[in-house]
C-alpha cells in the first residue's frame, strides 16, 4: 500500500504541474478573449486600449489559471480512476483503494503495486501542448491583429501618414491643456472634469488617428464653445463675490467711521476724490455767501425770506457734509496707511478688472497663484483686523474662480490650434476647402445657403484640375462687426499683388478680379 | 490457499475444461466460455440458435468434461410438469403395503438440457422455476432438493415461432445468460464434417470433479469490485430502463436487479480469467449483453425500427460510456 501511496503523490503532484501548463492555456484564452473585446472597443473607438493593456490581460489571466491549475486540489480516488484510464490499469489502483479485506483485497494491493513497479516511470500526465494552447495563441494574435489595423500607420499613404503626425501634435497640444484640470479634482468643477475628459478623448481619437479632421473640428467648436460658457460662468462667479466682498468692506468702514464719531458721513462720498471735494466745499462758500448776502437785503417778502434761509440752511448742512466727507476720508487714510492695505486694494481692482473685462485684462494662472500665495501672506500681516482678513478670504475665494475660469479658458485655448484662421491650422489644405469649413455647428444653426460652382480649366503647367468653390457664410458663423467695405480694399489689394505675383491661375484671373469689382461695384 | 493461488487454480480448471469441451466442439468459442461462467458462477443458460450447430454435443461433452451427471428434456406442447420434475407412483413394498413412491423427472440431474424450451406450454415451463431458482422440487407437497451443482440449459430456435409459447419475462429472468449460437465459420464447419464422418466420435476427458466446481464458484464470489466500477454495471441496468432516457422509446422494461447481479458475477468471472484479482470497468461491459439481452423487453417501434436486443444494449453502452469519461482532464 505504501508503494501505492507514494505513487500517487507522485501522479498527483504531476498532475498539478500539467492542470498548471492547462490552466495557463486556459487562462491564456480567456485573456485574449479580454483583449479581444479590448481591441474592437479601441478599434469602435468606445475605449482606449493600449499593447500593455492586452498584455496585461494575457499574462495575467494566464497566471491567474496556472495558479488554479496548481492549486486546485483531487481526491484520492479521483486520481486513481483517472490513473487506472490513462495508464491502462484496468481500475486496479481504484481498487485497491476500496475499504476491503481478505486475501483478494491484498492481492489486488499487491497486484496493483506489481503493475505500478511494471510501468516504471511511465507517466499518466504528461506535459504537452494542447488546443487550448493553440486557441489561446490564436485568439491573442486575433486580438493584435485587431488592435493592429487600428493603431499602426504601416497601411497608411504618406498623405495619411503626415496628417496623422499633424493631428498628433494637436493631441499633444490639447492633453496638456486638460491634463492638471482632471488631476487637479478639487479646484476644478465636475463640468470642468467633464469637458476636459472629452478633451483627453479626443486628444487620443486625434493621436490614433480615429477621427477625420473634419470631425475633429466640430467636436473642436462644440468642446471651445463649452469651454467658454465656463470661463464666463467663472468669471460671473468671481465677479459676484468680489461684489460682495466690496460691501462687506465697505460696511467695515462704516463702522470704523461710526467709532471715530464720523458715523454721519455718506460713504459714497468717500469714493470722491480730494479735488472734487474741495471744489464741491469751495462752491457751497460761495452759495452760502451769496444767500447771506441776499438774506441781508430788506426788500424780500416773508414767502421769499423763508426760502432763501432754507436753501442756505441745506447749503451749509451740505458743506458740513463735506468737511465731515475730509475729514473722515483723512481718517481712513490715515487708518488705511499700511502698506499691505494699499497693496491689497490694489490686488482687489485687478481682480475685478479681471472678472469684469475679462479678455485682456485677464490674469494667468501664474498670476493668480501668485496673489493667492501673497494674500495668504497678507492674511498674516492683518490678523489684528477680522474685517481685513474675512475681505482677504472673499478675495481668495473670487480668485479661486478666476483660476477655474482660466482651466475652462485654457481649455478652449487648447483647441485654437485645430479651429481654422487660429493659428497654423489655418494653412492646412483641408480647413482651407470651404466645404469643410461649412460644415460647422454654427453655420448649420444659422440655416445659410452656399453655392457652389464646379470649375474645370488650367493651372499653370500641371495640367487640368478641379475644385469646388463655395460661396457662403463665414466660418465661424458669427456676424461680423466689420463693415465689408472697411476690408473691402485690403482684400482687393492683395488679390491684384497675387495675381500680380503670378499666383493666380491665367485662367482665373479674370475670374478674381470680376469678383471683387462686383463687391466694389467696380471701383 | 492464496488468493493469487484460488486465481490460478480458477483460470487453470477453466482452461483446461475448456480445452476438453474443445476437442470435440468445433468453434463456438464464446458459448463454451459462456456456459463455462453460468456453470462456475451458478447460473442457468440459455441458448438460442439453430438446430444442428452441436447444442446437445455441448451439453454432454461439458457434463463429461466436469464429471456431472446430464439429462436431456425435449420440450414438446404435450409435455407435462410430472414429465419434468418427476411424480409420486402407487407402490407395493414387499409386505404388501401401497404407498406412494416418488420417481424423480429428468430434473434430477446436475446438467439439464432443456431443448427448445419454448414448444412447452406455460405451464411445463414454469414447473422449471423452482427448481432454477430454488434447487427444490416440491410434489406432492414435498419438497425434494436438487443436487448441487444445478444448471439448465435451455435452448429456443429463434426462427420458428408458430406453435411456440415464448418464455415469460419471470422464466427469462432466471437465466443467468443468454447466448447466441452463430452458425460456424467455413473453416468450422469443415472441421465438424471431418470430424463427424471420419472416425467414431472421441470420448471426452474429464478433468474437472464436481467439488472442482463448487470451489470455482466460490473463488467467483471472492473477485473484488470498486465502488466506481459497480456504478458503471448499475447505471447500465438503470439505462435499461424506459425512462432513462438512453433507448427509452425502444424499450417496454428494463432489466431487473438480477440483471445487476449477472453482469457483476460474469465480470468476475472474466477478471478472473484475465489474471486479475479485481473487476475492471471494460469486464463489465463485456458482461452486460450476454446478462441483459434477454431482460429487456422491446417495444414496438424496436421492432418496427427492426431493432435487435443487443443493437440497443449498444446504445445504453454507448450512451453509459459517454457519460463515464475520465474525471481528471489536462
Amino acid at each position: 500500500m505504501k508503494k501505492i501511496d507514494e505513487s500517487l503523490k507522485k501522479y498527483a503532484m504531476r498532475l498539478r504541474f500539467a492542470r498548471a501548463l492547462r490552466g495557463t492555456a486556459i487562462g491564456a484564452l480567456v485573456g485574449s478573449v479580454a483583449a479581444t473585446v479590448l481591441a474592437m472597443l479601441d478599434r469602435s473607438g468606445a475605449f482606449y486600449a493600449s499593447w500593455a493593456m492586452l498584455a496585461v490581460c494575457f499574462v495575467t489571466s494566464a497566471v491567474a489559471g496556472a495558479l488554479v491549475g496548481f492549486v486546485l486540489r483531487v481526491d484520492k480516488s479521483t486520481l486513481a480512476d483517472s490513473v487506472d484510464r490513462r495508464l491502462g490499469l484496468r481500475d486496479r489502483l481504484r481498487s485497491s483503494l476500496e475499504d476491503e479485506e481478505g486475501d483478494f483485497h491484498r492481492a489486488v494491493i499487491a497486484d496493483t503495486e506489481s503493475q505500478l513497479t511494471k510501468l516504471g516511470n511511465k507517466n499518466a500526465f504528461p506535459l504537452r501542448l494542447s488546443r487550448w494552447h493553440g486557441a489561446a495563441i490564436l485568439c491573442m494574435m486575433f486580438a493584435c491583429g485587431i488592435f493592429l489595423l487600428g493603431n499602426t500607420p504601416l497601411f497608411l499613404s504618406d498623405a495619411e501618414k503626415a496628417e496623422r503626425e499633424d493631428l498628433k501634435v494637436h493631441a499633444e497640444q490639447i492633453r496638456k491643456v486638460a491634463k492638471p484640470i482632471i488631476d487637479r479634482d478639487e479646484v476644478s468643477t465636475a463640468e470642468e472634469r467633464e469637458l476636459a475628459e472629452r478633451l483627453e478623448k479626443l486628444a487620443k481619437d486625434l493621436e490614433r488617428g480615429r477621427m477625420s479632421k473634419k470631425d475633429a473640428l466640430a467636436e473642436a467648436n462644440k468642446l471651445s464653445e463649452k469651454a467658454d460658457e465656463l470661463a464666463k460662468q467663472r468669471n460671473m462667479n468671481a465677479e459676484r463675490t468680489m461684489t460682495a466682498a466690496e460691501a462687506m468692506r465697505r460696511q467695515a468702514d462704516q463702522r470704523k467711521l461710526e467709532a471715530a464719531g464720523l458715523g454721519k458721513v455718506d460713504i459714497d462720498d468717500l469714493a470722491k476724490s480730494d479735488e472734487q471735494l474741495a471744489a464741491e466745499a469751495d462752491s457751497l462758500s460761495k452759495q452760502i455767501a451769496e444767500l447771506e448776502k441776499q438774506l441781508a437785503g430788506d426788500n424780500l417778502s416773508k414767502e421769499e425770506r423763508d426760502a432763501l434761509e432754507s436753501e442756505l440752511e441745506s447749503a451749509k448742512n451740505q458743506l458740513q457734509n463735506i468737511e465731515l466727507s475730509q475729514k473722515a476720508k483723512e481718517f481712513l487714510e490715515r487708518l488705511y496707511s499700511h502698506p499691505a492695505y494699499k497693496e491689497l486694494m490694489e490686488m482687489a481692482k485687478k481682480l475685478n478688472e479681471s472678472a469684469t473685462q475679462g479678455g485682456g485684462k485677464q490674469l494667468t494662472k501664474e498670476q493668480i497663484e501668485e496673489m493667492i500665495k501673497r494674500l495668504e501672506e497678507l492674511s498674516d500681516q492683518l490678523k489684528d483686523d477680522e474685517d481685513l482678513r474675512a475681505f482677504i478670504e472673499e478675495m481668495k475665494k473670487a480668485l479661486k474662480e478666476c483660476q477655474g475660469a482660466c482651466n475652462s479658458l485654457g481649455l478652449g485655448l487648447g483647441l485654437a490650434g485645430l479651429m481654422p484662421g487660429q493659428g497654423g491650422r489655418s494653412q492646412d489644405h483641408f480647413f482651407s476647402d470651404t466645404d469643410q469649413i461649412n460644415m460647422n455647428k454654427d453655420e448649420r444653426d444659422i440655416d445659410a445657403k452656399s453655392e457652389q460652382h464646379g470649375v474645370r480649366g488650367e493651372r499653370g503647367d500641371k495640367g487640368t484640375e478641379t475644385h469646388i468653390e463655395v460661396m457662403g457664410p463665414s466660418a465661424s458663423g458669427e456676424r461680423t462687426k466689420t463693415p465689408y467695405t472697411s476690408v473691402l480694399p485690403k482684400y482687393k489689394k492683395s488679390a491684384e499683388s497675387a495675381i500680380d505675383r503670378q499666383q493666380i491661375p491665367k485662367s482665373q484671373q479674370k475670374r478674381v478680379r470680376d469678383y471683387f469689382d462686383s463687391l466694389s461695384g467696380g471701383k | 490457499m492464496s488468493a493469487e493461488q484460488s486465481s490460478q487454480w480458477f483460470r487453470e480448471t477453466f482452461e483446461s475444461v475448456r480445452n476438453a469441451i474443445a476437442r470435440t466442439i468445433v468453434g463456438q468459442t464464446d458459448v463454451v466460455e459462456g456456459v463455462l461462467m453460468g456453470l462456475a458462477s451458478n447460473g442457468h443458460v440459455l441458448l438460442e440458435g439453430m438446430p444442428g450447430l452441436g447444442k446437445t454435443l455441448l451439453v454432454r461433452t461439458l457434463a463429461n468434461a466436469v464429471s456431472l451427471r446430464s439429462g436431456r428434456i425435449q420440450f414438446t406442447p404435450d409435455l407435462m410438469p410430472a414429465d419434468v420434475t418427476g411424480t409420486n407412483i402407487l407402490s407395493r413394498t414387499e409386505g404388501g403395503d401401497s404407498r406412494f413412491e416418488f420417481r424423480h423427472g429428468p430434473v434430477f440431474t446436475n446438467i439439464l438440457l432443456a431443448d427448445e424450451i419454448n414448444r412447452a406450454t406455460p405451464k411445463t415451463q414454469s414447473a422449471l422455476l423452482e427448481a432454477m431458482q430454488e434447487k427444490f422440487v416440491t410434489v406432492g407437497g414435498t419438497r425434494h432438493p436438487l443436487e448441487e451443482p444445478f444448471m439448465v440449459m435451455a435452448t429456443q430456435n429463434p426462427i420458428e415461432q408458430e406453435g411456440t409459447y415464448p418464455l415469460p419475462e419471470a422464466q427469462l429472468d432466471r437465466f443467468f445468460l443468454k447466448l447466441l449460437v452463430p452458425y460456424p465459420s467455413r473453416d468450422e464447419l469443415a472441421q465438424i464434417v471431418t470430424q463427424t464422418t471420419g472416425a467414431e466420435d472421441q470420448i471426452t476427458e474429464s478433468v474437472a470433479t464436481r467439488d472442482d466446481i463448487l470451489k470455482m464458484r466460490a473463488v467467483v464470489r471472492e473477485v473484488q469490485i470498486a465502488k466506481n466500477v459497480l456504478d458503471t454495471a448499475l447505471n447500465i441496468v438503470l439505462g435499461t430502463q424506459p425512462e432513462s432516457g438512453l433507448a427509452g422509446r425502444y424499450l417496454r422494461y428494463g432489466s431487473s436487479p438480477r440483471g445487476a447481479r449477472a453482469i457483476v458475477t460474469a465480470a468476475k468471472v472474466y477478471a478472473l480469467l484475465d489474471n486479475r484479482f479485481n473487476v475492471s470497468k471494460q469486464d463489465v461491459v463485456r458482461a452486460a449483453k450476454p446478462a441483459l439481452r434477454h431482460r429487456i423487453g422491446l417495444s414496438f417501434e424496436a421492432e418496427a425500427d427492426g431493432l435487435s436486443a443487443d443493437a440497443i444494449l449498444d446504445k445504453v453502452l454507448a450512451g453509459v460510456e459517454q457519460t463515464d469519461k475520465d474525471p481528471i482532464s489536462v
